[in-house]
């Protein structure tokens, strides 16, 4: 219980003012374990628990539960790729970044993605609700964005690779995504095609 | 000239744009060798069903090898993989079981065995390595220098990305990762 007050008393604080609280954060990073075990786990089973209950209710528990795992290992496989890539990545830019600061980083700006997992419990069916689903998806991502440039600020990196720098970054994002994406869909669908 | 780009890259971790600009200017001195080779080494794996990956593979790299000692490059010296057939085919054969197999585990795992042994051919090309001396060491390369060598795939999986846009695009963005990871090679195995 006390754990997921900490989660939730972080995330707001970290959407209310993600500079203040990614300054404190990267100045002193948590053990990496740690970190993945009270914060980012629940935060990425999200989806997965959606996506898994929308197919419950549906009639599908065996779709349901090839979605959500397959969801959970592609969110936790981006997370642990953008924070492997990103101190090489800083590199380049002439900015400093250890990796426990860039688990932290990566965590935090996939956070409004993450949370936006939660409706996945919504059917698609509709048009209309599966537009404001992507909607909502593309204003995580781009809030997801600015918490990373606020993140390289609070570094700081030079100002005038802050924009570059956070560029690049959701450039090597999308290649892991995209990358992640196929595999598993090929996976997946080998997965459903065996046991049915 | 060739020594000096070496030595100057050799220093610290690897700059992604360096590397990227000396892939491309080897590229594009021999261009056609290139193209064909690639072709050569993809149709030929895809007809054998993988069985000539390995050997054209480590054939592929000693013609970029050549090329980046300021060597002669001919079309020819892909079949020199072959003088190291053998060990080729067995490690593509351990690579792509020890993928598959960690696959099945959601596929993840999977990834990591392949991103782990993926300099392999390396050894075997450059230093007549066998192929479980080849998968060690390109396993302990890769753990010492993880960020850099996922930071080469994710240019080189971008890169392809873009390659596929155009029908014909990965004639050219596969030599051309391929050219940047044997550069990358060299800095973080010396």
């Amino acid at each position: 219980m006390y754990r997921t007050m900490n989660v939730i008393q972080d995330t707001f604080r970290l959407l209310r003012s993600p500079r203040a609280a990614l300054a404190a954060e990267l100045a002193a990073p948590p053990l990496t374990s740690v970190f993945f075990l009270v914060q980012v786990t629940p935060l990425v089973t999200l989806r997965a628990t959606a996506e898994l209950t929308r197919s419950f209710l549906m009639g599908t528990p065996l779709v349901g539960f090839v979605l959500g795992l397959g969801s959970f290992v592609l969110q936790m496989g981006l997370w642990l790729g953008v924070s492997l890539v990103l101190p090489p990545l800083a590199q380049q830019f002439r900015t400093e970044l250890s990796e426990p600061q860039a688990f932290v980083l990566s965590a935090r700006s996939l956070t409004p993605l993450w949370l936006v997992g939660v409706t996945g419990i919504v059917p698609l069916s509709v048009p209309l609700v599966m537009l404001w689903s992507r909607g909502l998806v593309l204003v995580a991502v781009l809030y997801g964005l600015w918490i990373l440039f606020q993140g390289f600020a609070a570094l700081p990196a030079r100002r005038s690779l802050q924009v570059p720098l956070t560029v690049a970054t959701a450039a090597a994002a999308l290649v892991l995504h995209t990358a992640l994406f196929v595999v598993l869909g090929i996976g997946a669908n080998v997965f459903i095609f065996l046991i049915s | 000239m060739n020594t000096a780009a070496n030595a100057s890259m050799n220093a610290g971790p690897i700059d992604i744009v360096a590397v990227a600009r000396r892939a491309y200017a080897t590229f594009a001195a021999r261009p056609i060798t290139h193209v064909a080779a690639a072709a050569i080494v993809v149709g030929a794996s895809v007809l054998t069903v993988g069985v000539l990956a390995g050997p054209l593979t480590v054939g592929y790299l000693l013609l970029i090898d050549a090329q980046l000692d300021g060597g002669d490059v001919r079309l020819d010296q892909l079949w020199g993989g072959f003088e190291l057939f053998s060990s080729a085919l067995i490690t593509w054969l351990l690579l792509t079981g020890a993928t598959l197999t960690a696959s099945v585990f959601v596929v993840l795992p999977g990834l990591v065995v392949a991103l782990l042994g993926g300099f392999s051919f390396w050894f075997v090309a450059h230093r007549q390595a066998s192929p479980i001396v080849a998968l060690k060491a390109s396993w302990s390369l890769t753990r010492r220098h993880l960020g850099s060598v996922l930071l080469l795939l994710v240019v080189a999986v971008g890169l392809n990305f873009l390659g596929l846009l155009v029908v014909i695009g990965p004639l050219i963005t596969l030599p051309l990762a391929t050219i940047m990871a044997s550069i990358t090679f060299r800095q973080l195995a010396s």
